[in-house]
């Protein structure tokens, strides 16, 4: 058939590189390969990755997964109601013997840093965080200093209604290109998961599959992926749908579509294909959009679940 | 909580709130009537939609068909027993409501609903049968966009916001707007029997009459109708010259004074012998039901459209059953240039009965003197003759017993009096009816003249200036001619007598309190505006409909004509919205074409792309659910991703992807 869709090299080679990754997240994180490649897609997107569930679910596992496998020199960061901003950018101490102050940098000089727990540090200690995310560089003494490139955040946190914990502010929540649950395993998964080793091990053992390189090449494949006319009708139909919606506390942002965008073109591009299709949108659409939408009448009712409303209610053109 | 676009199947009943929305616009739109509704019916249409409400909210069952149909029976019944007929625009408004009322009890499924408010907007449209004023025009405004507001919520978005349903209301409204301007403008206005309202439309009319005996004016004192109102060009006359002639009546019977066949109330000479300079104005006449028009004391010529009547009066071709705009020119000082013929002298003395003993006395008297028309006003000034506004009734001899015995009297008994005296003395007289001052409205700069203005006075015949206007009232009480019929009516309330006292003394006496004041210039202002709504909206009429078109450029335009510009207008402006609802629109993509052929001669299945699917998806439940045609769909599917979603624009490929959609068959499964 001529009419096919024909890959490049280049996308061929990049596919083969992703599968390789997604395989070996997927041997330590069972039975959960959708939450991976949107976990995937958000990085190959240079987004910052928030991934919210109740504890015990795998949450830290996933993030160490990820550095791991992207062969990333890696930072842990765990937020506690009493970590100061310095815990995170770093301190300058007087030195003696040189008679001066020097900066120790924190662990934010990392190229993934684990931000675990992020709502339990205070507003404050979260800020210093989150302008780093956003600025990808850190002023401390008077300094600027740059973050190593590329720089990715992988935050979690619990629900926000558990005991002791700070939400952060909507425009923090911004800054986070995806927001992804993990739920809990289904029975076979579970079963593995129960009788095989400690996935503490698997980590330990887990070699890298790409490096540094290689993942900016692929995250520049991913910015050529083809978005067409119709697609991005597609997307503004959605974007509008939000803004008249009565339900909703106010609608998305054009920066919610850049960003909707980004992680379209990422999945399409783990999905191995050069062009983005409305169900790459609808793949990546509950976690672009669901931290950043809002029910008017507050009665908690989840983003993703008001998502799901917003695709059933805008047709594919 | 989203807008959703998706067909609703019209069987479903809409949900509780559009029902109760429906159910709130049923009760808006009977403001518009209820005034004009017998109570009984108001009653039932409110107990039939507090029914329905009971039936949306609390579970009643609908009624039955035995009841219904007895209902509709009885509702007829009810209303032909009310009317006598179901025919005319009363009753067929009170059958329509009654019946708006009825359907709301058998509503089932959506198309119930969506006629109950199409009844809705007809039943709006019949208040104009009624009342065309602003207040009808804005109240049926805002009901019918109520209506409109639930017209959208019935169409499934009622989980939109109460707000965006409004919005999306006036929204379809203002796109409706520019077809009811060309509507309004060039719909065939003809004037004739095609769309003339029932004959019930034009009710009872109370007003001037043809008869006029002691009573009849003053029946008209406590009428606040409006009469006419009148523009002038230039400042408006003085309030002693504001006599405006309706009829002349110059037959008598000794007590009523009637029109006179033939041309006994004077010829249709119009000269003048001199005059001051004429005075231009426009008459805006409210619907008599009669075919005279007043005039200004002394009008000029008849105005273009009218004739001219007898006695210098001015008669409309057909009676006046709508409001009735007119300009002329009439002279306020004048000498006429009229020729007295021996039959009209003769029909203008003629008495009525022979005079009483004392009449004759008192007659003597007056041939004494030199001027019979001084000294009969000498004599109406000098005796203790009274105006009042409730005059004793007058037995057999209503001259002699007015003269001698009540001397109280209204305007027509003055008048008639006074005419009769002259009568006696030689003196050729008649009577002129019609009405007296009028209110100026500041706001509006128009006089308002009310039916409570109605006067009478008398003309006599003098050799050298034709008839002239003698009015025997001035002389009595010259309040009623200096400050009009309200102020006496106000100097009547405070014990007052006309015609004795200083004009100092009568304008203290009619000072307002503030509030007062305040409050008849907010009417005045409204009278203004509703005059300004008459003759800019409701006034436009075939004649005005015929200037508009010569300015357009359409000489003489036909039935034909004005029916093919109404096409041509209204397609245009069709055109118009659908160009600018398509322009948002971008052109399609034969791509998207051929998908809809495809995906529509699958539907032919059964099998229907859901609204949200997308192409990777749909063609993966195609294969799921039809393996048969999963090769062909998906190698459409691939090809149309590349042509729509992708770089690929090369023509080649769209002509294989549109011969894939042609030929594509699917055989139901």
């Amino acid at each position: 058939m001529d009419a096919g869709v024909s890959k490049t090299d280049v996308v061929t080679a990049d596919a083969h590189a992703l599968d390789r990754i997604c395989k070996a997240i997927n041997r330590v994180i069972l039975g959960k390969s959708r939450t991976v490649r949107l976990a995937l897609s958000c990085l190959l997107a240079r987004g910052h990755l928030l991934i919210e569930d109740i504890p015990g679910v795998g949450k830290t596992t996933l993030a160490h997964t990820l550095a791991k496998v992207l062969g990333l020199p890696y930072q842990r960061i765990q937020f506690t109601s009493d970590l100061l901003p310095a815990d995170v950018i770093g301190v300058s101490i007087y030195e003696a013997e040189t008679r001066a102050f020097r900066f120790h940098p924190g662990p934010i000089f990392a190229s993934v840093v684990l931000a675990d727990e992020i709502n339990r540090a205070t507003p404050k200690a979260q800020s210093a965080l989150l302008e780093a995310m956003e600025e990808r560089q850190v002023t401390a003494e008077g300094e600027t200093l740059p973050l190593p490139q590329p720089f990715f955040v992988i935050a979690t946190q619990n629900p926000q209604h558990q005991i002791g914990t700070f939400p952060l502010p909507e425009s923090q929540l911004d800054r986070f290109l995806m927001r992804v649950a993990i739920g809990f395993p289904d029975a076979a998964a579970e079963r593995q998961l129960l009788s095989g080793t400690d996935r503490r091990d698997l980590l330990k053992n887990m070699s890298s599959e790409i490096d540094a390189q290689e993942l900016v090449q692929l995250q520049n494949a991913a910015d050529r992926v083809v978005c067409s006319n119709a697609l991005l009708d597609y997307v503004q139909a959605l974007l509008n749908a939000t803004r008249k919606a009565s339900g909703l506390a106010h609608g998305l942002s054009p920066r919610s579509g850049l960003a909707l965008m980004r992680a379209a073109r990422a999945w399409a591009l783990l999905a191995g294909r050069e062009l983005v299709l409305p169900e790459d949108v609808q793949a990546v659409a509950p976690s672009v959009f669901g931290h950043r939408l809002e029910a008017a009448t507050g009665d908690g009712a989840e983003g993703s679940a008001l998502v799901e409303q917003l695709m059933r209610s805008v047709p594919v053109p | 909580m989203f807008e959703f676009r998706s067909y609703r199947p019209p069987d479903d009943a809409p949900d509780r709130t559009a029902a109760n929305a429906l159910l709130a616009s049923t009760v808006a739109v009977f403001t518009l009537h209820v005034q004009r509704l017998p109570l009984w019916l108001s009653l039932v249409v409110a107990m039939l939609v507090a029914w329905r409400y009971l039936i949306e909210n609390h579970g009643w069952r609908t009624p039955g068909r035995m009841v219904r149909w007895a209902m509709v029976v009885a509702a007829t019944v009810m209303v032909f027993n009310q009317y006598h007929s179901l025919l005319g625009r009363d009753a067929g408004v009170a059958l329509l409501a009654i019946l708006i009322g009825l359907k709301l009890t058998e509503m089932r499924a959506f198309r119930d609903y969506v006629i109950a408010v199409f009844l809705l907007y007809f039943f709006t449209l019949s208040a104009f049968l009624f009342s065309q004023s602003p207040i009808t025009a804005v109240t049926a405004s805002i009901v019918t966009v109520a209506t409109t507001v639930t017209l959208v919520r019935l169409r499934n978005i009622s989980v939109l916001a109460a707000s965006r349903s409004l919005k999306m209301a006036l929204g379809l409204l203002l796109r409706a707007l520019p077809i009811m301007l060309i509507m309004y403008l060039l719909f065939p206005r003809i004037q004739g029997s095609l769309w003339a309202l029932p004959h019930d439309a034009f009710g009872a009319r109370t007003g001037l009459t043809d008869r006029v005996a002691p009573g009849t004016i003053n029946r008209l004192a406590e009428d606040d109708e409006i009469a006419f109102r009148v523009e002038f060009d230039g400042p408006p006359p003085r309030p002693d010259q504001r006599y405006w002639r309706a009829l002349v009546l110059s037959a008598t019977d000794g007590r009523t004074w009637y029109r006179s066949r033939g041309s006994m109330d004077g010829g249709a000479d119009w000269r003048f012998r001199s005059h001051g300079p004429p005075l231009r104005y426009t008459v805006d006449s409210e619907a008599t039901g009669k075919q005279w028009m007043v005039a200004l004391d002394m009008p000029a010529l008849p105005p273009a459209g009218a004739l001219a009547g007898p006695g210098r009066t001015v008669v409309a071709r057909t009676p006046i059953q709508k409001r009735f705009r007119y300009s002329m020119a009439s002279y306020t000082s004048y000498a006429t240039e009229e020729t007295l013929s021996a039959a009209v002298r003769a029909h203008a003395l003629r008495t009525h009965g022979p005079a009483s003993r004392r009449l004759r006395g008192l007659l003597r008297e007056f041939r004494a003197r030199p001027d019979p028309v001084e000294a009969v006003l000498g004599f109406f000034r000098d005796q203790d003759f009274q105006y009042t506004l409730t005059p004793p009734g007058l037995g057999d001899d209503p001259l002699d017993e007015f003269l001698f015995e009540s001397r109280r009297g209204y305007c027509e008994h003055f008048a008639s009096a006074f005419a009769s005296l002259m009568r006696h003395l030689g003196v050729p007289a008649r009577l002129v009816v019609g009405y007296q001052g009028g209110r100026w409205n500041p706001a509006g700069g128009y006089l308002i003249v009310r039916r409570s203005d109605a006067h009478a006075w008398s003309e006599v015949w003098r050799p050298d200036r034709g008839w002239i206007r003698v009015d025997p009232t001035a002389v009595v009480a010259p309040e009623r001619i200096d400050w009009g019929i309200e102020a006496l009516h106000a100097l009547s309330a405070q014990g007052v007598v006309p015609g004795q006292l200083g004009s100092a003394t009568v304008r203290a006496l009619l000072t307002r309190p503030w509030m007062t004041r305040q409050w008849q210039a907010l009417q005045l202002r409204w009278d203004a505006l509703s005059t300004t709504w008459n003759r800019w909206v409701t006034a436009y009429g075939p004649e005005s409909q015929e200037r508009l078109m010569r300015r357009l450029g359409f000489a003489a335009p036909s039935w034909a004509g004005m029916a093919i510009g109404l096409t041509a207008g209204v397609t245009a402006a069709l055109l118009l919205v659908s160009a600018t609802l398509l322009g948002r629109r971008r052109t399609r993509d034969p791509a998207a074409d051929a998908y809809s052929l495809i995906c529509a001669k699958l539907a032919s299945t059964g099998l229907q792309r859901r609204p949200h699917e997308g192409p990777l998806a749909f063609s993966r439940r195609v294969g799921i659910e039809r393996p048969d045609l999963a090769d062909e769909f998906s190698q459409f599917i691939d090809l149309y991703i590349r042509l729509r979603y992708g770089p690929d624009a090369s023509p080649s490929h769209m002509s294989i992807l549109q011969k894939l959609a042609r030929r594509f068959r699917a055989a139901p499964a």
